[in-house]
């Protein structure tokens, strides 16, 4: 079975897979063609057969054993039709099937390693350790731009109040405050004890991804100085009611994910 | 003998997706309506930084998203978002609330712009302004402007210290002209107000040069949060299609002040819910295309007042161009709708007003088409588009969310609107029969995953509907 090796310098798993949200292992079967409508096929279109998902956005975890129209990336030596290989991709259109625009291409060989770990292990997917590591990596670096880390536990939780003299939207964060009992201090001008931490309590379309702390919760915290003199919405100094706040997504994680980050530093 | 098409939009490869994808919205090219663009709160379905839109060549029967909106985040895509096509030349307009930009105080509206729907390069940026809230796109060929057209955005700019915040971007039409392409903002609130104006800003242009601009005007807000809210429902007109350096006057009250009052002293709970579903924010308008004249209106509040439940659906009609009022579709001919949301209004070229809505009713939410060429005097035909309770299995978001809004256009005779709803595959929850690309099992009342193996659980859709004359 021959390979799809490209010309130019591999790169390596985790750089392509931080690049391409979606990989896998699949065999070119048509070249110049697409069985999508939507999409102008030319000569460096390929429809490639899936044999394997490698990674995936959870919707796309199952397109083994379907075919994929793939945008050969210009960069790379076309392969030829017959050909298998690990293709890293990004996606570009989403109807009937699925196109993907190529950033990145291995030898089938290259990724069989992690083929036959997987088979092994309760992992999700073969590059199921790849993401963990550049989910630690993205975590690292979120805290080292943090103003502070801090490890502890929900104690109180209290709604700031609203201000007439303030417009509104449906948008709104919804600032509440949550009372941390800090048992470790990773990093910032924060002392073990009360600590006094805001966050959108809002479940809109803009906030809901942002933690929510609740009764008794543990994590790790990584905080932010609390933005803006004042708040729009509430007319409050916001950072009168909390030094620090909530704002992204990876703002709680697991406690043990102190490890991770200390093993990381 | 009209038929009816209503189609789930989330394409086959999609069929693993269990995202929430509300509030949606929906753009047909008049000269072309077999193009026709959607949106909802929809993410790139690989996590990139551009939000999709979805499109459709062949009249709503299948469907492709391409990601072209800046500001896309994980998990929801853009914010708001609403489109409308030029009225020649088939240019997209878009109107965001960019995800990434807009802060904890400081929402980010930004209006886009391409010429070409199905490419897949990113819009055009050509408005980028801090402080407005729910862009709404709304395209005509009015008589005025360089005859490409007219294109409209309303808006609430909460970023203006006056507290008059309703206001309206307003440009011509153009494929390429470079930013902003001739958008003007003006604020069309004349009077005072508690310190803003609510969410909604709607429009309704005639091609004769007639826009109408509805909001609702914030007199007082009181109670818990200040969030119980007593407001306006006012109407601005502009008879030369909004080009000038003062637009939105033509219409003025008694007082001479611009903007006539459809109502007076209505009552909301701000941000309340009903099953999870936000209310303090539905309004819309539409004018008859054959009688610029003729002008409907509806609008949602709390009749019962701060001890009350309800969300009680109001319609409105003005024959003399806003200039006086009077109720439509009332009892005992219609029922009232008390716990209704998302009210969408639209007239056909035949003259015949469409209703589009969604009340909750025995814990289900119901979307309902209402056409009438009476203006509900005797009952109007009424079509159960959807009905199903909202509780997908996967919830992203606490409670799955509708949206603030729905849209319904027309093009000549014909209705083309969108909504979302629960996407459980049963038959019962569809009276009116509908598509779906995405795999589902009727039978057994299961989605699949692209394999057509592996389950996927229920989540939330954007539907399409086509009502051909």
């Amino acid at each position: 079975m021959p390979d799809g090796t490209p010309a130019a310098t591999p790169e390596s798993i985790p750089d392509l897979v931080r690049q391409a949200p979606l990989s896998f292992v699949g065999r070119v079967t048509r070249l110049g063609d697409t069985p999508l409508a939507a999409v102008t096929a030319d000569e460096r279109t390929a429809v490639v057969k899936v044999d394997e998902v490698l990674h995936a956005p959870d919707a796309f975890r199952r397109l083994a054993g379907s075919e994929v129209t793939v945008q050969l990336s210009a960069d790379l030596d076309p392969p030829a039709v017959g050909d298998t290989a690990a293709f890293f991709t990004t996606g570009a259109v989403y109807g009937e099937g699925l196109a993907v625009d190529e950033v990145g291409r291995l030898p089938a060989a290259d990724v069989q390693p992690h083929l036959t770990l997987a088979a092994t292990t309760a992992d999700a997917m073969p590059f199921s350790a790849v993401l963990r590591g550049i989910r630690d990596e993205d975590m690292t670096t979120h805290a080292g731009e943090a103003d502070a880390v801090v490890v502890g536990t929900v104690v109180g939780l209290e709604k700031l109040p609203g201000n007439e003299d303030r417009p509104v939207s449906e948008h709104d964060p919804d600032w509440w405050r949550a009372q941390l009992d800090v048992s470790h201090v990773e990093s910032g001008d924060v002392s073990p004890g009360r600590l006094a931490v805001l966050y959108p309590n809002s479940r809109d379309i803009h906030w809901y991804r942002v933690p929510k702390p609740s009764p008794g919760q543990q994590g790790m915290w990584i905080l932010h100085t609390t933005e803006g003199a004042e708040d729009e919405s509430t007319g409050h100094a916001l950072r009168d009611a909390a030094r620090f706040q909530l704002l992204d997504p990876d703002d709680r994680q697991p406690t043990r994910m102190l490890a991770v980050l200390q093993e990381r530093r | 003998m009209p038929t009816l098409k209503i189609v789930n939009i989330t394409p086959r490869s999609l069929s693993g997706d269990i995202g929430q994808m509300g509030e949606p919205n929906l753009a047909v090219n008049p000269e072309n309506p077999d193009e026709i663009v959607a949106t909802a709160f929809t993410p790139d379905p690989m996590g990139g930084p551009l939000a999709p839109i979805y499109v459709s060549t062949d009249g709503g029967d299948t469907w492709v998203l391409r990601s072209v909106v800046p500001g896309g985040v994980p998990g929801t895509g853009t914010g708001d978002i609403t489109v409308g096509f030029t009225p020649t030349g088939g240019t997209l307009y878009a109107g965001i609330l960019n995800a990434r930009l807009s802060t904890a105080t400081r929402l980010r509206m930004q209006i886009l712009r391409t010429p070409d729907a199905r490419s897949t390069t990113p819009m055009q940026i050509l408005v980028d302004r801090g402080g407005p809230d729910q862009p709404w796109v709304v395209t005509e060929a009015v008589a005025n402007g360089n005859g490409r057209g007219r294109v409209y955005v309303g808006n609430n700019d909460v970023g203006l210290s006056s507290g008059r915040t309703a206001s309206v971007d307003a440009s011509d039409a153009s494929p390429t002209a470079p930013a902003p392409s001739g958008f003007v903002a003006t604020p069309i609130e004349r009077r005072s107000t508690s310190g803003q104006d609510g969410p909604p800003v709607r429009i309704a242009a005639h091609p004769d040069g007639t826009v109408y601009a509805a909001f609702t005007s914030w007199q007082n807000r009181s109670g818990p949060d200040f969030r119980n809210v007593t407001f306006d429902v006012v109407v601005t007109r502009d008879d030369t299609g909004g080009v000038g350096p003062n637009p939105f006057r033509s219409l003025t009250d008694a007082n001479g002040i611009a903007g006539q009052k459809a109502a007076a002293q209505r009552f909301v709970v701000f941000d309340d819910e009903i099953d999870g579903q936000r209310l303090g924010g539905d309004l819309t308008i539409a004018v008859d295309p054959r009688d610029s004249a003729s002008v409907w209106i509806a609008w949602c509040d709390r009749v019962g007042g701060p001890a009350g439940v309800d969300n009680t659906l109001h319609l409105q009609h003005s024959a003399d161009r806003g200039r006086t009022w009077s109720a439509a579709r009332t009892p005992p001919v219609n029922s009232v709708l008390s716990t209704a949301i998302n009210p969408a209004l639209a007239v056909n070229s035949d003259g015949l007003v469409g209703l589009l809505y969604q009340e909750f009713v025995e814990d289900q939410w119901r979307t309902v088409l209402e056409l009438t060429a009476d203006g509900w005097q005797t009952a109007p035909a009424r079509q159960v588009l959807h009905q199903a309770a909202l509780r997908p299995s996967v919830s992203l978001n606490g409670k799955p969310f509708l949206g603030d809004y729905i849209r319904m256009i027309t093009v000549g005779r014909d209705f083309y609107g969108v909504f979302a709803g629960d996407n459980l595959p049963d038959n019962a929850n569809f009276p009116a029969g509908v598509m779906y690309q995405r795999r589902a099992n009727f039978v057994t009342r299961q989605l699949f995953d692209v394999d057509g193996v592996h389950r996927v659980p229920t989540s939330l859709d954007p539907f399409f509907f086509h009502r051909a004359a």
